[in-house]
């Protein structure tokens, strides 16, 4: 018998090797498989994760243009020279070199006495190339000549005028360098998009060049790189060689200055996945092949020669290989190149100018570490299988390491036998461990950030407010146009509202401050004419002497809440006692140096006709309680001297907070009653809710990819827990028909296999608890270019807990249930006989 | 001999290959007595294993019914089997079917685990010194001889002191003077303990040292030439 089948070996051995291979793979049929799943499931991984992660990072760049509101990495402010453009177009590494420009603000419109808008001029490249990835709908064209303005709907609106389109007229009042002036406009487009330049007109280059300005002391340089990822050195180095000026900014976006740090983080959370699919490939593998020593060993002691049984087994592995790896890049490109782009469309999420693209690397990268990790992990059990004695084969099984003597056996049965399960089987647990860990400190990562991206709406008040109304019925230089906008009826129906938590008020009045040659007021006046070069010192002076009430300032009175913030965010200069009884106020900046004598020096002013006097303590340079648009300065005070000074003060503006913040009920009756307000076109309100619309709309598409990216790592984690533990029942199912015969009923054996699911689970949650918490926040911060505080996405993290606990208990079950059938012990044993 | 503790009832079992059936038992009719000690023989295949696993509750008949200590076991769900395998009955397997991750000791003891009852650790102890795997207790069923393992499976089987003992060639795989003191220690186990005690055999002297002898043919009982 035993020459017989030498003799054939010999004789035709490469057709008898294929002909067992391919049997061994068909009566193996659920090994194979479960190989085959690992192999597709790696490949696919690796393919679709990548193919969308590269959308993800180019939807995360588009988010980053749309909320700057144009795509730039590096911003020279404060004017350029001509040479400095030219320097920056001579480099290779650049893409395009915008330029805008500030030319002025309008005051006033024919329907609308107090406006806050500006103009800007922008260049060919600024707009057309630059701008166009936050502009998503152009009406009409940019302006080409003087009397044509660039509008947006919101910019209408703020001049009264939403009614108007392209072609329209409107008379606007404005300030540039050289003066007021009073024009008739007319609107050449209107765009939609995203953009801080959206409360501002655009205006034509004739335009500019009579406004005063000059690009030398006032334009603004937009610089592109052809890379996303530059160097700090690089950085440095291009602006060491435009020789700036001690007046000029030189600003590099807080992506590009921290793109390398963002690429390593990338670099690394792909390295992690390509290990991750490195070692369910090796393990899987490593598990089949010595699951099978003992049949290997047979094939031994029947005459098949060491060289034989490698070739037969890589064979075997080649076959299960190639089909694996094709079929996991068939199925990667449906879902991430037809499925996906399919979803985004059917949800109507615009994505921009980026896409879904097909990258030869990916593919490359793909195949590569499957079939690296397919190549090692084949090596080690082949060797063992060739090496092994046949009698030494038939006795074999696998690493388990024999426990020391027993220490008294405690503790109840299930527990400890599902823990020397896991221990006795290291690599097993290491691959389990390794696999759920990795997906869900992937999934804990990638939420993070995902997460973090939807938190980019901060407030700067300490107060987190949901919706601040603004008084601006207020013009510059008519002491009598604030008007109560907003009364106690307004104030009263706001707190009534149901979703309203608490109102804070910030009220003041108008007040004059004498002119005292020398002193605060002259001071004052001379800081406001440098930045206004129409108005000469001396003119200002005499008109000033004649009628203070053109400069008038105001003074704002703060709770004590309040004061404690400001005073804290100050350095707590400020007596507090003092502050509160009125002795003291803080000098709001208004855009001028401020030199320290003032600061504890006295300073007159009047209300009515009554005469003040108080104390400047400090100096604030937020400008959290309301920019006003008077000349004179700003004083706060406490609450209560401001009572004490008129009976009634204006409210300049509410703070409101919500019971839940984004409250969209809240929200709406809030807008209601603005609406209702007769002031309501002179009442500006900023809403949290509406900025964390803007912003989630600048998303658009990030947040599902990723959500996508993650959930499929998830998935394939777990998947790969499926096979794990399909492959260790196929190999302990002898086992557990024998624990069956002598007397354990199923109910056991199921509590058994809970609790080593149990011990899985909880295995990988601490370890992605412990270890995960660490490098998501590593990759957080380093990639963390919007200082965002670094906050774990509890829900998600939780349910993805939740889901791996439950896949933990019941795969085991199941796949146990499936091995069983519905045979009897005896049958199941003596497949082993 | 006092009351009937084991007893089939034109008891069948058919096995299904493809389209071909294999009359594994056909219609046997076979008794045991309390405290008896039974020795079934016949040729290989004619379905003497098949005939234990029934009695043992490890397998379903086909048709005919098994009774054993007044239970119908083929009226039994899973879990009773469970339970019934688990206290009534210890089982010497053929292949021995020691569990490959538990330890010799822990493979003795994992009946009287599964019950949560406490293990009467003299008695085990007795049990593998007379067994002669003393010695053996810290190690893995492969690696120990295959008559150390039937040695170590018979341990298993008699640690719950179960009413009745099935042995399904206890001796297979061990030499002659061997094979007289593990039937030995069975008698007077079973004495003590007031077990049944049916054992499966090839070698006919042991069948001699039982009460009665049972022969089996195609499945049927042999009624003598
Ligand atoms: N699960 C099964 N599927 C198909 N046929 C089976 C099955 N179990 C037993 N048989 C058949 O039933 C018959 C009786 O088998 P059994 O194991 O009871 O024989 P045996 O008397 O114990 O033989 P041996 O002395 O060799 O152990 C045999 O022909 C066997 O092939
Ligand atoms: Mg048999």
């Amino acid at each position: 018998m035993e020459g017989k089948v030498i003799l054939m070996l010999a004789n035709n051995n490469r057709s008898v090797i294929n002909k067992l291979a391919e049997n061994t793979i068909r009566t193996n049929k659920r090994q194979f498989f479960i190989l085959f799943l690992t192999i597709l499931l790696s490949s696919f991984m690796l393919f679709s994760i990548f193919t969308i992660g590269l959308t993800y990072l180019d939807l995360s760049r588009l988010q980053n243009t749309r909320l700057y509101g144009s795509e730039y990495d590096i911003a020279v402010m404060n004017g350029f020279t001509e040479d400095q453009r030219k320097i920056l177009l001579n480099r290779s590494d650049v893409k395009s070199v915008g330029v805008l420009a500030y030319c002025g603000n309008v005051k006033s419109s024919d329907s609308d006495r107090s406006v806050n808008a500006g103009f800007l001029w922008g260049d060919k490249t600024y707009w057309e190339s630059q701008k166009a990835l936050a502009v998503t709908e152009m009406k009409g064209h940019y302006p080409q000549t003087r009397n044509e303005l660039l509008a947006t709907e919101e910019v209408l609106e703020a001049c009264g005028k939403s009614s108007l389109s392209v072609g329209g007229c409107l008379s606007l009042t404005y300030e540039d360098y050289t003066g007021i002036h009073t024009t008739d406009f007319v609107i050449s487009g209107i765009w939609k998009g995203y953009g801080g330049d959206k409360a501002n007109f655009y205006v034509s280059k004739d335009f500019y060049e009579q406004t005063g300005y000059d690009l030398e002391s006032s334009g603004i340089l937009q610089v592109k790189f052809k890379s996303n990822y530059m160097t700090g050195k690089t950085i440095e180095k291009l602006k060491e060689s435009l020789g700036l000026s001690l007046t000029q900014v030189f600003q590099a976006s807080e992506y590009i200055e921290r793109s390398l740090t963002i690429l390593f983080a990338v670099l690394g959370l792909c390295f992690i996945i390509c290990l991750s699919a490195y070692l369910l490939i090796y393990n899987i593998l490593y598990l089949s092949v010595s699951g099978k020593i003992r049949y290997y060993g047979l094939l031994q002691t029947l005459g098949m020669t060491k060289k034989q049984l490698v070739r037969f087994i890589r064979k075997q592995i080649l076959l299960v290989g190639v089909t694996g790896i094709t079929a996991g890049i068939i199925l990667g490109i449906s879902v991430s190149l037809i499925l996906a782009p399919y979803v985004v469309k059917v949800l109507g999420i615009s994505l921009g100018n980026t896409g879904f693209y097909f990258y030869p690397e990916v593919l490359a990268l793909s195949i590569l570490v499957t079939a690296a990790a397919i190549l090692c992990g084949v090596r080690k059990p082949i060797h063992i299988a060739a090496d092994v004695t046949p009698v030494e084969a038939v006795k074999y099984r696998g690493n388990i390491v024999i426990p020391c003597a027993r220490k008294k056996r405690q503790g109840n049965l299930y527990w400890r036998m599902a823990k020397d399960q896991l221990k006795n089987n290291k690599k097993r647990t290491a691959v389990v461990f390794l696999s759920l860990a990795m997906s869900l400190i992937v999934f804990f990562c990638l939420t993070t950030l995902i997460d973090s991206q939807g938190r980019r709406t901060v407030y700067p008040n300490y107060w987190d407010a949901d919706f601040i109304v603004h008084n601006s019925t207020q013009t510059t230089e008519d002491i009598t146009s604030l008007k109560p906008a907003i009364d106690d009826a307004f104030l009263s129906d706001i707190q009534k509202t149901a979703g309203v938590a608490e109102v804070h008020a910030v009220k003041g009045i108008p007040v004059v401050f004498p002119y005292e040659e020398g002193g605060f007021s002259d001071f004052w006046i001379k800081g406001c004419t440098k930045m206004k070069p129409y108005l000469t010192y001396s003119d200002a002076v005499s008109e000033y002497q004649k009628n203070p009430e053109k400069y008038y300032g105001m003074v704002k009175g703060i709770d004590e809440s309040e004061f404690n913030y400001l005073n804290g965010s100050l350095g707590s200069i400020i007596d507090r006692q003092e502050f509160l009884s009125g002795k003291t106020a803080i000098l709001q900046y208004a855009g001028f140096e401020i030199p320290k004598k003032w600061i504890g020096s006295s300073i007159s002013f009047s209300t009515g006709n009554q005469k003040q006097e108080i104390k400047i303590g400090a100096v604030s340079y937020g400008d959290y309680y309301g920019a006003t648009v008077n000349f004179g300065a700003n004083l706060i005070v406490s609450e209560n001297h401001l009572e004490s000074l008129t009976s009634k003060p204006y409210v300049l503006s509410l703070t409101v907070k919500y019971k839940q913040s984004y409250d969209v009920e809240t929200e709406k009756e809030i807008k209601n009653i603005i609406e209702a307000n007769p002031y309501n076109h002179d009442l500006l309100s900023i809403s949290k809710y509406d900025d964390m619309k803007t912003i989630q709309d600048s998303q658009s598409g990030m947040f599902e990819t990723g959500t996508v990216i993650s959930l499929l790592l998830l998935l394939v984690g777990m998947l790969n827990y499926i096979n794990t533990m399909a492959n260790s029942m196929q190999n302990r199912k002898l086992t557990f028909s024998i624990m069956e015969s002598v007397g354990m009923s199923k109910k056991q054996v199921k509590k058994l296999l809970i609790r080593e699911g149990m011990l899985y689970a909880g295995g990988s949650v601490f370890i992605t608890l412990t270890i995960g918490t660490g490098i998501t926040w590593f990759i957080f911060q380093s990639m963390n270019y919007m200082k965002i505080p670094f906050a774990i996405p509890v829900l998600p993290l939780l349910c993805a807990i939740l889901l791996v606990m439950i896949l933990c208990a019941l795969t085991p079950i199941v796949t146990y249930k499936r091995t069983v059938r519905n045979r009897s012990v005896t049958e199941r044993l003596r497949e082993y006989e | 001999m006092e009351r009937v503790i084991v007893k089939t009832n034109s008891l069948s079992k058919h096995y299904h290959i493809g389209t071909q059936t294999v009359i594994a038992l056909d219609g046997v009719n076979f008794e045991v007595k309390e405290r008896e000690f039974v020795s079934i023989i016949g040729k290989s295949g004619c379905g003497k294993s098949t005939l234990l696993h029934m009695i043992g509750g490890l397998d379903l008949p086909t048709s005919g019914t098994v009774i054993v200590d007044g239970m119908n076991l083929s009226e039994m769900n899973e879990e009773q089997l469970a339970l019934f395998r688990r206290r009534k009955a210890g089982f010497i397997f053929q292949q021995y079917n020691l569990i490959p991750d538990l330890n010799i000791y822990d493979n003795i003891t994992f009946p009287l685990e599964l019950d949560g009852a406490v293990v009467d650790k003299e008695f085990i102890q007795e049990l593998v010194e007379t067994l002669h795997i003393a010695d053996k207790l810290e190690m893995f069923p492969s690696m120990l001889s295959g008559g150390e393992q039937q040695r170590a499976a018979i341990a298993r089987a008699l640690a719950t002191k179960p009413a009745i003992i099935l042995a399904d060639e206890p001796t297979g795989n061990l030499d002659t003077s061997a094979s007289h003191d593990v039937i030995g220690l069975l008698k007077v186990i079973a004495e003590k303990y007031q077990q049944t005690l049916i054992v499966i055999t090839h070698d006919l002297d042991i069948a001699q040292m039982a009460d009665r002898t049972v022969r089996l043919q195609d499945g049927k009982i042999w009624k003598g030439k």
